[in-house]
């Protein structure tokens, strides 16, 4: 310690303590800077007072700098930035909305996701932003962190609020190369990566290579948690096939309940499947033409299944339900749906009127079940038929699809607040006529307003570009309502601004 | 002329909600009649009324005028104009005439500042009544010398009971003390002591910097009875601490310099009340570095922040003053370049020696003004390239530098406040970015 600090430490105690009680330190001697102590005979006060103002100009003028290492720098990125014009949509969306800040997540998505299948990067300087965002939002999370390359991943390491990213950043390789692609991930990555990126690895590879991911799911099946085996197999319903009757069936002997059902589950879909001949040997017998002309048909409820047909999910019934009756909708549910016309001798149409008798109801819960997993189109028209069901309408082909949807949103003007389900049983993107035809609907009800309120998310994701012109017009024409011009302008920005983005990207 | 960058169009924007706006409104769309010559950017934006706004844009000033009834200044026409002239796509084209709106706009101008130049030249006629004037001084003056009076009272009382027991006094007695320095027309002290009151009780460090302020607060007493020993660079520098201020006719007729002045960087302050805008500015042949300062409070809206890292041609009036020195324009600048970037820089040691000189010469200065080169950003300091440190202050946008720089070596501009350092602009890939 030097004089002077010695010195100034003493002066910091007699200040503290105050002149009345300490006395004040003579000062150093100070050399070449030529400061003179304060004259003798001075008041103590003033003389601290001195003390201080020189301590305090040295203190400035004077303090060493620190010495430090320099911090880590960031390694190279490794993909472009975005397009200018991306970028400046980007911040657009971020700092100010264009269709209304609940609509900024969805926007945000739509960017993170084109830019990562164009391979672009976010721009340095809008990185802070976009991280707090996602911080606050986590849907974003991940596309996030699939865009911020090293600089981004550096930067997040810096910061306690942003340590989400190093996780969510592990799988993004992994899961854009198996969505831009399908190429499935080398089998000790896969090993290693987390559960959820495992579930988009398996979406993105079997959209391109159903087997590809099924070899995935088997490579680690042994060692995965019933959790993960059970999700693996809901994976395989995208593209599923009687190629994966196999897995399927080793499904079916797991140790865990939850995996058996699933499995079982997804060999309802298989109609073609040795389950499904097993279920149509269970249901033959229980089937059974009535009245003179054989017209009539009636089922009878099954008996104890056997431990075969355990294993085929005839186990215990859900809470409230009769055993007997949940038997017979699982085996109706898993039969092929052809056997009815075999039984019954009658199309589907004529086969659903038939069935009247007091097991209808669970034959019928197990029919509508099969049709909906097979996504059998004359089943599903037949039994819409009878009575409308959201779960049936992804079954029909396009066109009839969408037909019954709009006669649906004709007839559910009485109940505007169901529009919602019913124009959400159409898989978006929804096509140019059906877009077009349904905003011409909405406009013309009379209930148009609280529709559009209701169908918002639905409108948001599906509709076509081509419903735009439309909706513009819709919007200059439209008097006071401002709930529905809030809506129809924010629907007609998302759109655009989201177009836009796709474009910038090109 | 060559045309900007977003970025310097985006330190234009009074507001980030405004600028939002502009991006959003800068699209071809809703645009006509758009073009610019060197000096002037025009065109009709087609807004939710039956007649598009008139937008028309002096590119020296910058300048702007909107017929849209918006408040701020510039409006978001004004900006997204910029924004699509910047775009360069083809929007905004070159043209020899500018637009009749536009042109009279600028004749306008032009007129008006020939006018006031008039007005200016005619005013020194009008001088006030110097015997009322030196009686009013005198009033001040006395005013003055006993509060200074009063509160070396105060400063030796304190140092007699001692800072422990000033730290246990509530905020009130520093108000008060605050209160009277008011009075006595020494309202620049009066801030000084309640700032330093205020953070007292809370601060870990508190006894060093009451210490340090109380050495302030005697050596403007000491200085105040010597002013007569005072030069006038001096004395200017202590008015500007106390809080007497300096009429700006006075410093317009005193000390003028014309340069080319460089942006070097801007900081906002706004404490609910107040609004400030500080520019710090360097003159291309004088090498030296000036502070504009800016204010607006209630309603009113700071001018138009400078573009960071552009250069303009003006004529600058100084206070009085030994060291970092404040400034005005005498008259409206003009733009000479816009993109020179920054000058080069110094080492750590280098401006922390070039700042201790400046305080010698200016112990009332709060900040120094220094360029940094190759100085790597941490997440609380930066290092230079001999390992020398200096902490960020706590308002500093640091997580903005780190993404800029990703810890690699760039040139910074910034300012020296104790022993931190507030980076106001940083240079990346030769870009000028305010922060």
């Amino acid at each position: 310690m030097s004089d002077l600090d010695t010195w100034w430490r003493d002066v910091g105690n007699a200040a503290l303590l105050g002149t009345a009680r300490r006395p004040v330190p003579p000062l150093p001697d100070l050399g070449r800077a030529g400061v003179l102590a304060s004259a003798e005979g001075r008041p103590r006060e003033e003389a601290l007072l001195d003390a201080a103002a020189l301590g305090g100009a040295a203190l400035r003028a004077g303090r060493r700098l620190e010495h430090a290492d320099p911090p880590d720098a960031a390694p190279d990125d490794r993909r472009p930035v975005a397009p200018r014009l991306a970028v400046q949509l980007l911040e657009l969306v971020m700092t100010q909305p264009p269709a209304g800040a609940a609509q900024r997540t969805g926007l945000l998505v739509h960017w993170l996701q084109a830019a990562d299948d164009s391979g672009c990067r976010v721009p340095h300087a809008l990185l802070p932003t976009l991280l707090a965002l996602a911080t606050g939002a986590r849907e974003l999370r991940r596309p996030t962190a699939a865009v911020l390359d090293e600089r981004g991943r550096w930067l997040a390491g810096l910061r306690d609020e942003w340590s989400w990213v190093e996780g969510a950043a592990a799988g993004a390789e992994a899961r854009t190369a198996s969505r831009t692609e399908g190429t499935p991930p080398d089998p000790d990555e896969w090993a290693r990566l987390p559960s959820p990126d495992r579930i988009a690895v398996l979406a993105g590879v079997r959209a391109h290579d159903p087997g590809a991911a099924r070899e995935l799911v088997r490579l680690t099946w042994s060692t995965d948690s019933a959790r993960d085996r059970r999700a693996h197999l809901e994976a395989l319903r995208i593209g599923l096939g009687p190629d994966d009757e196999s897995l399927l069936e080793v499904g079916l002997d797991d140790r865990a309940g939850t995996v058996r059902e699933a499995a079982a589950e997804l060999l309802d879909a298989l109609p073609d499947s040795a389950r499904a001949a097993r279920m149509a040997a269970r249901l033959r017998p229980l089937v059974r033409r009535t009245g003179l002309l054989g017209r009539g048909v009636e089922v009878t409820l099954p008996d104890e299944p056997d431990p075969a047909a355990l294993r085929d999910g005839l186990g215990k019934p859900p809470p409230r339900r009769s055993a007997r009756g949940w038997w017979l909708e699982q085996i109706c549910a898993g039969a092929p749906l052809d056997i009815w016309v075999e039984l019954a001798g009658a199309d589907p149409s004529a086969t659903l009127k038939r069935l009247t008798d007091a097991q209808a109801t669970d034959v019928l819960a197990g029919i509508r079940r099969a049709a909906r997993s097979r996504r059998d189109p004359e089943w599903a028209a037949a039994l819409l038929e009878r009575g409308w069901d959201a779960a049936l309408v992804p079954a029909l082909p396009r066109e009839p699809r969408e037909r019954v949807v709009l006669r649906r949103v004709d007839a559910t003007s009485e109940r505007a607040h169901e529009i919602g389900a019913v124009v959400g049983s159409v898989d978006p993107p929804w096509s140019a006529d059906f877009s077009v035809a349904l905003v011409s609907r909405l406009r013309a009800s009379k209930v148009g307003s609280t529709m559009v309120v209701a169908s918002m998310p639905h409108l948001l994701a599906g509709l076509h570009p081509a419903a735009l012109d439309p909706l513009e017009r819709w919007i200059e024409s439209t008097g006071a309502d401002q709930i529905l011009l809030t809506n129809l302008r924010n629907l007609l920005q998302f759109h655009s601004v989201k177009r836009s983005i796709t474009e910038a990207f090109r | 002329m060559t045309r900007w960058t977003s970025q310097q169009v985006a330190g234009l924007a009074p507001d980030a909600s405004s600028l939002a706006a502009a991006r959003r409104l800068a699209r071809p769309g809703p645009w006509s009649d758009t073009g610019s010559t060197e000096t002037l950017l025009w065109g009709k934006c087609q807004g939710s009324g039956k007649t598009p706004y008139q937008v028309s844009i002096d590119l020296t000033g910058p300048a702007f005028r909107c017929s849209c009834p918006s408040r701020k200044f510039p409006c978001k026409h004004g900006l997204a104009l910029l924004l699509l002239w910047v775009d360069g796509s083809g929007s905004v084209a070159d043209a020899a005439e500018a637009a009749g709106f536009a042109l009279e706009w600028a004749a306008e101008r032009s007129a008006r500042a020939g006018a006031k130049a008039a007005g200016d030249a005619a005013r020194p006629t009008r001088t006030p009544d110097p015997v009322a004037a030196a009686k009013r001084l005198e009033e001040r003056l006395a005013l003055m010398d006993d509060g200074m009076d009063d509160f070396a009272r105060w400063l030796t009382d304190l140092a007699r009971s001692g800072t422990a027991a000033a730290r246990h006094q509530s905020y009130a007695w520093w108000d008060g003390t605050a209160a009277r320095l008011v009075d006595a027309q020494l309202p620049g002290l009066a801030d000084d002591v309640r700032s330093v009151g205020g953070a007292v009780s809370g601060r870990p460090d508190w006894a060093e910097r009451l210490l340090v302020a109380l050495g302030r607060w005697w050596t403007a007493t000491r200085a105040w009875s010597a002013r007569a020993s005072l030069d006038e660079a001096q004395l200017g520098d202590l008015r500007a601490y106390l809080g007497w201020s300096t009429t700006t006719e006075s410093v317009r007729r005193a000390d003028a310099v014309t340069d080319r002045w460089l942006v070097l960087g801007a900081h906002r302050t706004d404490d609910g009340r107040l609004q400030q805008q500080r520019t710090w500015l360097r003159g291309a042949a004088t090498r030296e570095t000036v502070q504009v300062l800016d204010f607006a409070a209630g309603g009113q809206v700071l001018p138009v922040a400078r573009v960071v890292g552009s250069s303009l041609d003006a004529t600058l009036a100084r206070y009085p003053g030994a060291a970092v020195r404040r400034a005005l324009f005498v008259d409206e600048p003009a733009v000479a370049d816009s993109g020179v970037g920054m000058p080069s820089g110094a080492s750590l040691e280098d401006a922390r020696s070039a700042a201790a000189e400046a305080w010698g010469l200016n112990p009332w200065a709060r900040r120094i003004p220094v360029v940094l080169s190759d100085v790597r950003v941490g997440v609380d300091r930066v290092v230079d390239g001999d390992g020398a440190s200096v902490a960020l202050t706590d308002d500093a946008d640091v997580w903005s530098l780190l993404a800029l720089t990703g810890g690699g070596p760039a040139r910074l501009f910034g300012e020296l406040e104790e022993s931190r350092l507030r980076p106001l602009t940083v240079v990346v890939d030769g870009e000028v970015v305010g922060l």
